[in-house]
């Protein structure tokens, strides 16, 4: 059997990162024939690798989120944050489609509450769904559950489309290549941003200025917004308007080396070998730059772990895009208020 | 050989509970519904016991209770049982294990099964006994938190949990009935074919009205969360940080 002479530890091992597919001169199309391995081991064996993704697609089943929190709870991070729940047409001008982590996990939703206050900063009103929002669905395809994947995505684009949203702008990579590539598939047709080019066109516009205050710093490009999605220059733009002084790690830009938790992994129990987010914290060490800054909740989840495990507390540090945009905030008051 | 497993849906037990309207239950808004844990067992057990035997056995999953525990017996249905019994009765959550058992033996009488399977407990009464109590009113020999499960020609080896870490080991005939604890299997992940399948299984519905009447013995007359008696504190953070409070907090109670 295919999978068997492949060896099903490789096949799980891979985070579709895509950095195969960056380097390879044939045009070989290695993640997307992984992922069809992957669907044949869940959905027609049933064979899932450990017993973290057993009980994370059984939560994702029950409560649309992997760590089994109450679905109920889901727009809890956002009581005191000046957002509205959307619910038929609100006319908030973006939703902002939070994701797991940022919806409940503890260092994710101060990066939600970030953005949120940027956005304030900008007059642009946010709307989310609060317990009407799903997990996105990305790490469950990427594991091969293509059936479970379909349920969560049909769920949130019946919500999506209920809440009359013209705008989505989500603060995680894999959200943002999902709702914006995927579910056009099934339907979904409104425009999705990822909040660094967000707010890159937020600054470029005049709505939103920053007090630079000058930081050195290294810069991550996560698989899913450089090599997925070319967005490179974007978020660079920003850490310069802020003040940053950036020193690129080696395997930076297109060849950026992934933290490891994509392709459903963030949800798997370790994998042999060395750990591929301690690999990238020392290049992140070896800059000299105290501040390391990723764009997504999975990197920033990984980097924090990373950090503690090689003992690198007080030398380097991790913060997404949008903490450090919002300490520099400056309010713009505009003389015409308009919509988006 | 015909396969009886029960089965409850029962709340996620990290939904937020308030008492219902009444006082004497808990609300259902806002509540994520899910097959009781244990049940998985029995479902994953009586399914192992239709692969060992080459698929002969039939296996029937039945659930108790309002419309929405059709998921459940679906559920059942994509792991593998071959169909589903769905008693609908809209005040189950009001009825006791007595009640719930009397309504089960009464369609189990008509079906002649030789095993039957049920979870230890349920996950939000956790009474651990309504497996019992049907055992009882069929005249099955019943044994209870079993742990291990082996059949040989029509004889059955069970070991089942005791206090202090012990087991014990039952031998018996069937027809039998078992309520299955933790441990005694890891329940399969349906498959995508056998999901596709389930939809076009039989269910058949039995009103609660066409069964003989269960007079309740006990009544829910409150439901409330306790008195705060003590105080909790949940501490957060890092853990070299967390470490120093906890070190805090007992030297200050010392």
């Amino acid at each position: 059997r295919l999978a068997e002479a492949i060896g099903t530890d490789a096949l799980w091992a891979c985070t579709t990162c895509r950095g195969c597919q960056e380097v390879c001169p044939a045009s070989v199309e290695h993640v997307g024939k992984i992922i069809e391995m992957r669907r044949n081991l869940v959905l027609m064996e049933g064979t899932l690798p450990g017993n973290g993704v057993r009980s994370a697609f059984a939560h994702l089943e029950v409560n649309a989120n992997p760590f089994g929190l109450a679905y109920a709870e889901r727009g809890a991070w956002a009581k005191g944050v000046d957002v509205g729940l959307m619910a038929g047409g609100s006319g908030a001008d973006i939703l902002y489609f939070a994701g797991c982590y940022a919806s409940f996990d503890r260092r994710s939703r101060q990066v939600a509450r970030s953005f949120v206050e940027i956005c304030n900063a900008a007059g642009v009103t946010v709307g989310i769904l609060g317990k009407g929002e799903q997990c996105c669905g990305e790490p469950v395809r990427g594991l091969g559950n293509e059936y479970l994947y379909q349920m969560l995505a049909n769920r949130n684009i019946e919500n999506i489309r209920a809440s009359g949203a013209k705008r989505i702008v989500t603060t995680c990579p894999h959200c943002f290549n999902i709702l914006g590539r995927d579910y056009r598939e099934l339907g979904l047709d409104i425009p999705v941003e990822h909040h660094t080019t967000f707010i890159h066109d937020l600054l470029r516009n005049g709505r939103l200025s920053l007090e630079p205050a000058s930081f050195a710093c290294t810069y991550h490009d996560s698989c899913h917004l450089g090599r997925y999605m070319d967005i490179y220059d974007a978020p660079r733009s920003i850490l310069g308007a802020a003040g940053g002084r950036l020193d690129e790690m080696a395997y930076s830009g297109r060849s950026s080396f992934c933290c490891g938790a994509g392709g459903g992994r963030i949800l798997v129990d370790e994998a042999p070998g060395s750990r591929i987010s301690e690999k990238r914290v020392r290049m992140a060490r070896d800059t000299g730059a105290p501040l390391l800054v990723s764009n997504c909740p999975f990197c920033l989840t990984m980097f924090e772990d990373a950090i503690k495990s090689e003992g690198l507390e007080g030398e380097l540090a991790v913060k997404d895009l949008a903490e450090i945009v919002a300490e520099r905030i400056t309010i713009k008051k505009s003389e015409e208020t308009t919509g988006s | 050989m015909k396969i009886l497993v029960c089965i409850k849906q029962v709340p996620d037990p990290d939904s937020r509970f308030r008492p219902n309207a009444g006082g004497v239950w808990f609300d259902e808004a806002d509540i994520a519904w899910r097959m009781n844990e244990y049940d998985e067992y029995a479902v994953e057990q009586a399914l192992r016991l239709k692969e060992q035997l080459e698929g002969v056995p039939e296996v029937i999953a039945l659930s108790v209770g309002p419309e929405r525990v059709l998921d459940a017996v679906r559920k059942a249905m994509a792991m593998g049982c071959d169909a589903g019994v769905h008693i609908h009765d809209t005040e189950a959550s009001t009825k006791e294990p007595r009640q719930i058992a009397g309504f089960i033996a009464a369609c189990a009488k008509r079906e002649e099964y030789d095993l039957i399977f049920t979870g230890v407990q349920s996950q939000d009464r956790g009474s651990a006994q309504t497996g019992v109590l049907v055992a009882e009113l069929l005249g099955f020999p019943c044994v209870t938190a079993i742990l291990d499960f082996a059949y040989d020609s029509g004889t059955i080896t069970v070991r089942r949990e005791l206090e202090g870490g012990l087991r014990g080991v039952v031998r018996l005939r069937s027809p039998a009935l078992f309520t299955c604890q933790t441990g005694l299997n890891i329940p399969r992940y349906p498959t995508l074919p056998n999901i596709l399948k389930a939809n076009k299984k039989e269910i058949k519905t039995i009103p609660v009205s066409d069964l003989p009447t269960v007079e309740p013995l006990t009544i829910s007359t409150g439901f409330y969360p306790p008195a705060g008696e003590g105080s909790a504190i949940v501490l957060e953070g890092e853990l070299s940080s967390l470490a120093d409070r906890v070190v805090e907090i007992l030297l200050a109670k010392r």
